[in-house]
C-alpha cells in the first residue's frame, strides 16, 4: 500500500529531518510512529501526502510513485489530520468544513449531504453538523477534522498527534473510534497507550533514521530500549512505585 | 402589502447576498454623493442602518467597536477641511464658519458608510458574499482572493490575541504594550501568522482545494428579494436625486 524507500529530506535551513528512511506498510495496518520530539515524525507524515518533496529516494502509494502529476490522486486516497485541529478547520460550520472537500471534487449537492452525513455518524459527531468549529471543544474539533477525512473515502488515514489535548473521555472516545475504522492507518504520537491499543506495528525514529520496525508489544515492553529515545513505558505497564 | 413581506426577509436575517449588497453599495454611493455642507440633508439617511441593526438584531457591542475603530482615521482626514475651507455659510438664520460643517459632514459619511458596511458584513457570511459578487460577474480569482484575506485577517487577530494575553500575563503592571517591544511582537506576529496560513492552506490543498474548481454557492434571487432590493434602491435614489 506505502513503500519508501531511502528517502532524504532537509529543511531550508540545513536541518536534516529524514535520513536514508525505508519501509513499507501492507493495506489494513495500523502503525504506530513514535520519538522524541525533533525525531521527524510529523515531518515524515507531511512527505507521505506530498506536502514535502524528499530531495532523494521514492514514495509509492497504491501502486502509484509520488510526483507532480500524481499528487491530486494520492491526496484523494490519504486521508491527513493535522496535530492542531484548529489549522484543519476553516469553515463556517461543521457541515461546510465536512463538505470542502468534496465540493471541491464537484460532487452534486445530494451526495455531499448524504456522504458529510455518513462520516459525521461514525465520528458521533452528527449534532455538531451545524456548529461553527472553533466554539467545539478540543475532543469534538478532534472528531470533525476525522470525519472531514472520512467524507472523502480515503484508503490510507495519516494522523498527528491524534490525542494531544484531549481529555481522558475524549482521547477513549478516540482510541475506539480508530480501532473500528478499517482504513490503513499511520499515527505519529507520543501517547504510548494509544499505540498500545490500536496499533499492530510500531516504527521508532531517532534522528531521521528507523531504529526500530516490529510489533509493538516487543517494543513498547523494553524499558531499557524506550529510555535511550527519550521514551517510557506506557502507563498501563508501569508498576506502581 | 409588499412592505410585510420585506420586513419578513430582513427579520429573518436571511436576506439575499445580492440584495445586501446591492442595497449597501447603492447606500454607500448615495451618501458619498451629497456635497461638503450637507449634514442635515444626511441625518434621514442614518435610518438605514438603524433599521437593520433592529431588525437583525445586531450587537450594538460589535458595532460600537468598529466606529470607535474608525473614528480617529475619519477625524484625522477630515481635519483637512478644517485647514482648508475659509468662508461662511448660512445655516438655518445663522451664519457658520464652512470648515466646521465639512468637518461634521465628513464624520458623518464617514460613520454612516462604516455603519452600512459593518451591517452588511454582520448579516451576510463572506462566503454568501462571495456568490454574490461571482453572480456580479465579479472575476473569480478576485473574489477567492478576498475569501483567502477574510480567513487571514481572522488568523491574525486570533495570533495577535494570544501574543497581547501572553504580554499582558509576564507584565501585569502594564497597561498597555511597551513602545520598545513593539517592532520584536509585530515581527514574531508576522512570522506566526505566516507559519499558521500556511498550515491552514496545506489543509485546503489536501481537501483538493484550487482556485479553479472552489466550490461557492451561488442562492437563488426569490422575487420578493428582489423587489425588496429595488424598492430599497429606488428610495435611496430618489431620495438623493430630491434633496440637493
Amino acid at each position: 500500500m506505502i513503500s519508501v524507500s531511502n528517502v532524504f529530506y532537509v529543511y531550508p535551513d540545513g536541518h536534516e529531518a529524514i535520513r536514508d528512511l525505508s519501509f513499507s506498510v501492507q493495506k489494513g495496518e495500523s502503525i504506530g510512529i513514535i520519538g522524541a520530539n525533533g525525531a521527524g515524525k510529523s515531518t515524515l507524515l507531511k512527505l507521505l501526502v506530498g506536502l514535502y518533496t524528499p530531495q532523494s529516494g521514492c514514495i509509492v502509494i497504491d501502486n502509484m510513485r509520488m510526483s507532480k502529476q500524481t499528487l491530486r490522486h494520492i491526496r484523494q486516497i490519504v486521508g491527513f489530520t493535522f496535530q492542531q485541529a484548529d489549522d484543519q478547520l476553516f469553515m463556517p460550520t461543521v457541515y461546510d468544513d465536512v463538505a470542502f472537500a468534496l465540493r471541491n471534487d464537484g460532487i452534486n449537492e445530494n451526495e455531499v449531504n448524504q456522504r458529510v452525513a455518513n462520516a459525521l455518524t461514525i465520528v458521533g459527531a452528527m449534532h455538531l453538523k451545524d456548529r461553527p468549529p472553533y466554539r467545539l471543544s478540543e475532543g469534538e474539533k478532534r472528531l470533525v477534522t476525522i470525519a472531514t477525512v472520512l467524507a472523502m473515502k480515503p484508503k490510507i488515514l495519516l494522523m498527528d498527534e491524534p490525542t494531544a489535548a484531549l481529555d481522558p473521555k475524549a482521547r477513549r472516545t478516540l482510541i475506539h473510534l480508530v480501532q473500528e475504522l478499517p482504513h490503513t492507518k499511520i499515527v505519529t504520537t507520543h501517547d504510548l497507550d494509544f499505540v498500545l491499543e490500536c496499533c499492530e506495528r510500531t516504527i521508532v525514529l531517532a534522528n531521521g533514521t528507523i531504529v526500530y520496525d516490529g510489533p509493538t508489544e516487543n517494543v513498547l515492553t523494553n524499558e531499557p530500549f524506550l529510555h535511550e529515545h527519550h521514551l517510557e513505558l506506557p502507563l498501563m505497564l508501569q508498576k506502581k512505585k | 402589502m409588499i412592505y410585510p413581506h420585506m420586513l419578513n426577509i430582513v427579520q429573518r436575517r436571511n436576506i439575499h447576498p445580492l440584495s445586501t449588497l446591492i442595497i449597501t453599495f447603492t447606500y454607500i454611493f448615495v451618501v458619498a454623493s451629497f456635497h461638503s455642507y450637507a449634514f442635515i440633508e444626511m441625518i434621514p439617511l442614518s435610518l438605514y442602518p438603524i433599521a437593520m441593526i433592529i431588525f437583525c438584531r445586531l450587537s450594538i457591542r460589535h458595532i460600537k467597536h468598529v466606529l470607535i475603530a474608525s473614528l480617529p482615521f475619519a477625524t484625522v482626514i477630515g481635519v483637512s477641511q478644517l485647514l482648508f475651507i475659509d468662508e461662511h455659510i448660512l445655516f438655518f438664520h445663522w451664519y457658520i464658519e464652512a470648515r466646521w460643517m465639512a468637518f461634521s459632514t465628513f464624520v458623518l459619511k464617514n460613520t454612516l458608510a462604516i455603519l452600512a458596511a459593518t451591517v452588511l458584513f454582520l448579516t451576510t457570511p463572506i462566503e454568501q458574499l462571495a456568490g454574490a459578487l461571482l453572480s456580479l460577474r465579479i472575476p473569480r480569482f478576485l473574489v477567492i482572493q478576498l475569501l483567502l484575506t477574510h480567513r487571514y485577517i481572522f488568523l491574525f487577530l486570533e495570533e495577535a490575541k494570544r501574543l497581547r494575553e501572553a504580554y499582558m500575563l509576564r507584565a501585569p503592571r502594564h497597561r498597555a504594550i511597551k513602545l520598545s517591544v513593539w517592532g520584536s511582537l509585530v515581527g514574531h506576529l508576522l512570522l506566526r501568522t505566516f507559519d499558521r496560513a500556511e498550515r491552514v492552506y496545506e489543509a485546503m490543498t489536501l481537501r483538493g482545494f484550487s482556485i479553479q474548481h472552489m466550490h461557492i454557492k451561488i442562492k437563488r434571487w426569490t422575487t420578493e428579494e428582489m423587489i425588496y432590493t429595488y424598492v430599497t434602491v429606488i428610495l435611496f435614489i430618489v431620495y438623493r436625486l430630491v434633496v440637493i
